[in-house]
């Protein structure tokens, strides 16, 4: 069971970085782009001959500088964040293509003979739990702090919830969206390299598959696509959930592609509830006070006959 | 030039890109704008113009289809197995189109009246179809497309291909119905004002389903183009292909905040990026670049089209005061009148 939690938790570790996107009203497409760069970033220059964690310190570089390009692009046109990161998903894939192609890596094996120690990063064990299982845990603990203790945090909110205000209260707008941005590009990066040591390979087309699943995760955990709203724990727990109910659906003999119905729909469903049910408590409060407020007037209005 | 008019024909500006980068191709090398390599460009962007259209009409009504790829896995499975299994051409092009708008609808729906924001949506219904069209396959692709089929992708007319006289033809349909009619207008307001449109009367729920189902549909014409210039379709099919869809239509000047735009320039768009990814061989740049140039191009109109905006907002301002500054000495004497 806990070694099952493998092959799911590194969404979770994007989609945390994400939410803080989600709530600064922003959203960023562009993060399985950067897997991939970093990944093979990292893997080209262990090739060259580079120790394998400076190779690692490159690739985190990389996406470092990916996601310094994504908040100067999003604050500096003031476009809408989805189009710019659309334009830099696709600039980064090209990138790590290019970067494949440059260090002559056929894009079907990728770079492998990777050393053991790194490879024993994501699929070793510290104290019979699995590494990925723990970094997920600190990346979770991290995000929360910062979300929920921190003045950032807060500022984040606010900024999602209501911008005018927030330029008003004298925020520096700029500022906050570009952390929430690099930290994003950063857990990106990282789990690329992730990856690449689960996989023990290293290639350009890595992280061409979280874009769907990791937006999942955030959705169901509960952000808002609208800003202002959401929690690193429902992020926590939809990571959990998700990733354990397609695990049982496998087991029970679900193939693949009937997954990915079953979970699609269910991010339909789920986003769907989440305002029909506000809408109802909504009108269940309003009748309550309208009945409350009918028998007041009824009592009111008899001592005056 | 005006700005004002550059913001009003961006597909103009998108066009003359694209002739701009044939010009600066060809001095390189020649061969790139000789009648049969441009014909080469057309044929390839059918799809890709056909999706973008679609694209654009969604976009215009302030909402986004990153479905349109497994529409078209969806749609061209289905449309290949009735072709394979003898159902005449003509009934399987009309199911086709038929269930490329029913699954639009679906997404209309569930972004009007279940209130699911589009993005969120259409990403779980690419999960979703595509998931369902491997279930159709169980993973086979579906080869022996008849070749009475096939050879209407190899037909042409006045040496052009009859599948590129068709898409056009469907293009400037949706163009007109978006310019010319009552509905088509009903989609641009719904775009630019979603409540202010229901205010005066349109029904925009309506119009959202509508613009989710043309997607539908173009996804559904582009599966039957694929089928045609292909002769068979696999699963994969279109996979990715929904984000240069909405690249294409961004390039063209659609502008994702809704109301502004034209199927026209979404075209536009998709012959800039296919000619430019085709012009990468000519210019001898090895093929993996491709994405590397679509992100640079849609960065740099990105770009390009924040400024000018810029520019033109900060006139506007400037406008104002002159104007403000000119009608003040009147103002000021008409308040010691009435002292």
């Amino acid at each position: 069971m806990l070694n099952s939690t493998s092959d799911f938790v590194y969404l979770g570790i994007i989609a945390m970085p994400l939410a803080l996107v989600m709530i600064t009203g922003g959203i960023d497409i562009s993060f399985g782009s950067v897997a991939s760069l970093s990944a093979i970033i990292t893997g080209v220059t262990f090739q060259a001959g580079l120790n394998i964690w400076l190779a690692v310190l490159v690739g985190l570089a990389a996406a470092f500088v990916a996601g310094l390009v994504n908040a100067a692009l999003i604050v500096s046109t003031g476009a809408q964040p989805m189009v710019i990161t659309l334009g830099t998903l696709f600039l980064f894939a090209g990138l790590a293509l290019g970067a494949s192609g440059l260090g002559g890596v056929s894009s079907f094996e990728g770079i492998s003979g990777l050393p053991p120690s790194f490879v024993a990063l994501a699929s070793g064990k510290t104290l019979g739990v699995p590494n990925m299982l723990v970094i997920f845990l600190v990346v979770a603990v991290v995000f929360a702090v910062l979300l929920g203790k921190s003045s950032y945090g807060r500022q984040a909110r606010l900024i999602g919830a209501n911008p005018k205000a927030a330029a008003y209260a004298g925020l520096s707008i700029g500022k906050v969206i570009t952390v929430s941005y690099v930290l994003t590009a950063l857990c990106a990066g990282f789990v690329g390299i992730l990856l690449t040591s689960y996989l023990s390979s290293a290639r350009a087309d890595i992280g061409d598959a979280l874009l769907m699943p990791t937006l999942t995760l955030v959705v169901i955990g509960g952000v808002s696509m609208y800003g202002g709203e959401g929690s690193i724990g429902g992020v926590l727990i939809a990571t959990f959930v998700i990733g354990f109910l397609q695990q049982g659906l496998r087991f029970m003999g679900m193939t693949e592609n009937q997954v990915a119905v079953v979970t699609g729909s269910a991010l339909v469903v789920v986003a769907s509830l989440r305002w029909w049910s506000g809408h109802f408590r909504e009108r269940v409060k309003n009748r309550r006070v309208q009945r409350a407020a009918l028998k007041a007037e009824g009592k009111s209005a008899q001592p005056v006959a | 030039m005006n700005l004002r008019s550059l913001l009003r024909h961006r597909e103009a500006v998108t066009v003359s890109g694209v002739v701009i980068l044939v010009l600066l191709v060809m001095l390189v090398q020649p061969a790139f704008a000789a009648p049969s390599n441009l014909l080469r460009i057309a044929n390839s962007t059918v799809i890709l113009a056909l999706l973008a259209a679609g694209s654009a009409v969604v976009i215009m009504t302030r909402n986004i289809d990153v479905s349109v790829g497994s529409m078209l896995a969806l749609t061209g499975i289905v449309g290949g197995l009735m072709l394979r299994d003898g159902v005449p051409a003509v009934l399987t092009v009309v199911v086709v189109l038929a269930l490329g708008a029913a699954l639009g609808v679906v997404n209309g729906l569930g972004v009007t009246y279940g209130h699911v924001p589009s993005i969120v949506m259409t990403l779980g219904t690419l999960g979703a179809y595509r998931g369902l069209s491997f279930l159709i396959t169980e993973g086979h692709s579906i080869e022996n497309v008849p070749a009475g089929y096939k050879a209407i992708g190899r037909a042409d007319i006045l040496g052009v291909p009859l599948l590129v006289w068709l898409v056009i033809v469907a293009l400037i349909g949706i163009g007109l119905f978006l310019g010319r009619t009552r509905l088509g207008r009903h989609v641009y307001a719904t775009g630019d004002n979603r409540d202010g449109a229901h205010l005066i009367g349109v029904r925009t729920n309506g119009v959202i389903i509508l613009a989710f189902a043309v997607s539908g549909v173009c996804a559904a014409a582009a599966a039957l183009v694929f089928l045609a210039q292909v002769g068979s379709i696999s699963n994969q099919a279109g996979q990715g292909i929904e984000m240069r869809a909405i690249a294409a239509a961004v390039i063209g000047g659609v502008a994702l905040s809704g109301g502004v735009g034209t199927v026209f320039g979404a075209a536009a768009g998709a012959v800039f990026i296919t000619a430019a990814v085709s012009s990468l061989s000519f210019l001898g740049i090895p093929g993996f670049w491709a994405d590397t140039v679509i992100g640079a191009i849609l960065l740099v109109a990105l770009f390009a089209d924040a400024r000018v905006r810029k520019a033109l907002d900060h006139r506007r301002v400037l406008d104002r005061y002159r104007a403000v500054h000119e009608a003040a000495p009147d103002a000021a004497e008409n308040r010691k009148v009435a002292q």
